[in-house]
């Protein structure tokens, strides 16, 4: 438990390191959804 | 490679190539975007310096690098649009556009996160950080007029000289540590020199490098499919 505490503080930077990880990983996540929404927008309409 | 440059062109070629290297894209995006977070993580020691708010390198290179090089490929395409009018550039340079601007964005975004504990700022006007923001507003710029043009032909012909005479802030914010006094630190990676990054640190960035650039590569093909099967099937 320790060492995964330790982890998530990122000595002390963890504010700054998992806001950054966030946004990139909700932009990618995002990006791609949209992406396959309308793949599947066109699908139901074929 | 013929085969490769023949679906550049012809859009039901690129349908029968695209349909085949995707799954192969997802797999090397998904494996190396694993080993990047892992090892960029929990593998890679805590820098000597900036301790472990280094590790916001794994996402705030590749994000720029991206913006790069996503500008790249649609100053390629722009350059293919005037001189041979392929209808394949178009769509090339009518989908990256809004990747390369969330790219940049994040890039900027990821850079004050870096920035703010390591210089005590959250922005600074230096020359990396003014280039890379002046290249977040040329993609608005092409975006809003991709918008305003919707599909007509001369329209796209504008914004491919739009993109083109963009293209020249790109040697400015990669050499920009080099010719400007400037905060932001040199290239962390070198094509033609060794890394000064030790290859703990170094090999979780190239994977995760590798991962975005497979992610953007997969996105770009599934939208032009889209694009392709809605508006030229038929």
């Amino acid at each position: 438990m320790d060492k995964f505490q330790h982890f998530l503080q990122m000595g002390g930077y963890a504010a700054y390191i998992w806001t950054a990880y966030g946004i990139v990983l909700m932009f990618l996540f995002l990006q791609w959804l949209l992406t396959w929404h309308r793949r599947n927008k066109l699908a139901t309409h074929e | 490679m013929r085969y490769f440059i023949n679906s550049l062109i012809s859009p039901k070629k690129f349908l029968e190539f695209s349909a085949q290297i995707l799954p192969w894209l997802s797999i090397i995006f998904v494996l190396t975007f694993a080993y990047g977070l892992y090892g960029g993580l929990v593998l890679a020691p805590a820098d000597i310096v900036q301790g472990d708010g280094f590790r916001i390198i794994y996402v705030h290179v590749p994000c720029a690098f991206l913006s790069l090089l996503i500008y790249a490929v649609m100053s390629g395409a722009a350059f293919c649009l005037l001189v041979w009018r392929l209808k394949m550039a178009a769509l090339v340079m009518r989908h990256s556009a809004s990747l390369g601007a969330g790219f940049t964005l994040l890039a900027l975004i990821t850079g004050s996160l870096w920035g703010k504990p390591m210089w005590g700022t959250w922005w600074i006007w230096d020359a990396r950080l003014t280039s890379e923001l002046i290249l977040l507003f040329l993609y608005i710029g092409i975006l809003l007029f991709q918008s305003a043009i919707a599909h007509k032909q001369a329209g796209e012909r504008a914004v491919a000289i739009l993109i083109l005479v963009g293209s020249i802030d790109l040697p400015i914010i990669h050499y920009s540590v080099y010719w400007w006094n400037t905060l932001h630190q040199g290239a962390s990676l070198n094509l033609f020199k060794a890394s000064t990054i030790d290859s703990s640190m170094l090999y979780p960035l190239l994977a995760m490098l590798t991962a975005f650039i497979t992610y953007y590569g997969l996105l770009l093909f599934l939208r032009i499919q889209h694009d392709i099967k809605e508006n030229f099937h038929g």
